[in-house]
């Protein structure tokens, strides 16, 4: 419990859209990832003026997806608050569904048919290149190759990822 | 006749054919998966632009050519992350999947068919010997973020893991995997990306 008066829990089922919103302008995470929501939220609306709302957003995907350098569709299953703090290189495949309230850091690579719980922090140059399912509030550590499953609250590190410690799930 | 000329074609593939920049980058076009708009097809279509105006002869022709390949090179790896010098000995399908962060050293010597994916670096491995660069055989498979360093030979169908890290030759066939890169016994490639 003190932990949680310092370091508040993040949830791994309800979505944190405050994590996602752009402070200013030039953030191309935020901006991203904004024509990504709005692109499917238009598709879902339908009509001419979904069509049209939806071709812009195609645009200002294509040009934020070449500003960060990232391989992110618009067909991703990424639900929200996902935080990208620094987004080159990021890879991800459309068939892939990742949680709420993820974190991912740079050059990490997601395969298809990949299963990712809510809250689940990504470090850098990892890569899950097999189509496995990760539990709610694990950690992935940075540079580690992940073919087995993770189960939830565990920490994987290393190639191939091998499961270190489990987290003190707290209430 | 017909089975004559084959037999004669046959023969010859050891060497490979000489073919016009035109047929070089529609190859590399169906090998992307006919998208032009992909980056790794950007980036290999310029190297053979840049390959192929080193073959004009008179400097004055080649001037104008030779600034509008610097530019194309400089776009493709300040707005892709694509490293690729004209320098580089590159086979024919050579395929580059994502971008971003793809490092190829200048004398290097890519196979055919090869597979690069985003995050590799194929380099050198001392700074004193900043010549020695790793050398590719046909039909190798990188992982993505993989780095080959130094004067190593990789042979023919070669897997290299995600993540890994070459420092010593991998003989044909063989998958190599983990820092510094061991070989496994392999396996039928399955969904490796």
């Amino acid at each position: 419990m003190v932990e949680s008066i310092t370091k508040p829990i993040i949830s791994a089922t309800e979505p944190d859209w405050s994590r996602e919103e752009a402070g200013k302008w030039w953030e191309p995470n935020c901006q991203l990832l904004k024509s990504i929501r709005n692109y499917q939220k238009w598709q879902q609306y339908g009509g001419i003026l979904g069509y049209f709302l939806c071709r812009l957003n195609i645009i200002y995907h294509r040009f934020w997806s070449v500003v960060t350098a990232t391989d992110i569709p618009l067909n991703c299953q990424i639900e929200g608050g996902l935080v990208l703090p620094h987004p080159n290189g990021i890879v991800i495949h459309p068939s892939a569904s990742i949680g709420p309230n993820c974190l991912i850091l740079q050059q990490v690579t997601i395969v298809g048919d990949v299963k990712i719980g809510g809250h689940v922090d990504i470090g850098a140059g990892a890569k899950i290149i097999r189509s496995v399912t990760i539990g709610d509030h694990a950690l992935i550590g940075a540079n580690a190759v992940v073919t087995c499953d993770v189960p939830p609250g565990a920490t994987a590190v290393g190639i191939p990822a091998k499961i270190i410690k489990k987290k003190t799930q707290e209430v | 006749m017909v089975t004559e000329q084959n037999l004669i074609t046959s023969e010859n593939q050891v060497e490979t054919p000489v073919l016009g920049l035109w047929q070089q980058i529609q190859e590399d076009w169906i090998a992307h998966g006919r998208d032009w708009t992909k980056p790794g097809f950007r980036a290999v279509a310029i190297q053979r632009f840049g390959v192929w105006r080193m073959k004009v002869e008179p400097k004055l022709l080649r001037a104008p050519l030779s600034i509008l390949y610097r530019s194309l090179y400089r776009k493709v790896r300040n707005t892709y992350g694509i490293d690729l010098p004209y320098t580089v000995k590159l086979g024919r399908r050579v395929v580059i999947e994502h971008e971003s962060g793809i490092i190829i050293h200048g004398h290097c010597t890519i196979g055919d068919d090869c597979v690069i994916r985003q995050g590799v670096t194929l380099g050198n491995r001392y700074l004193d010997k900043p010549l020695e660069s790793p050398q590719l055989g046909d039909r190798v498979n990188i992982g993505a973020g993989a780095k080959i360093l130094g004067k190593v030979n990789l042979g023919d169908d070669v897997n290299i893991g995600a993540n890994a890290v070459v420092l010593s030759d991998i003989p044909a066939g063989q998958t190599a995997v983990g820092i510094p890169a061991k070989i496994i016994k392999s396996r039928p490639c399955e969904n490796n990306t």
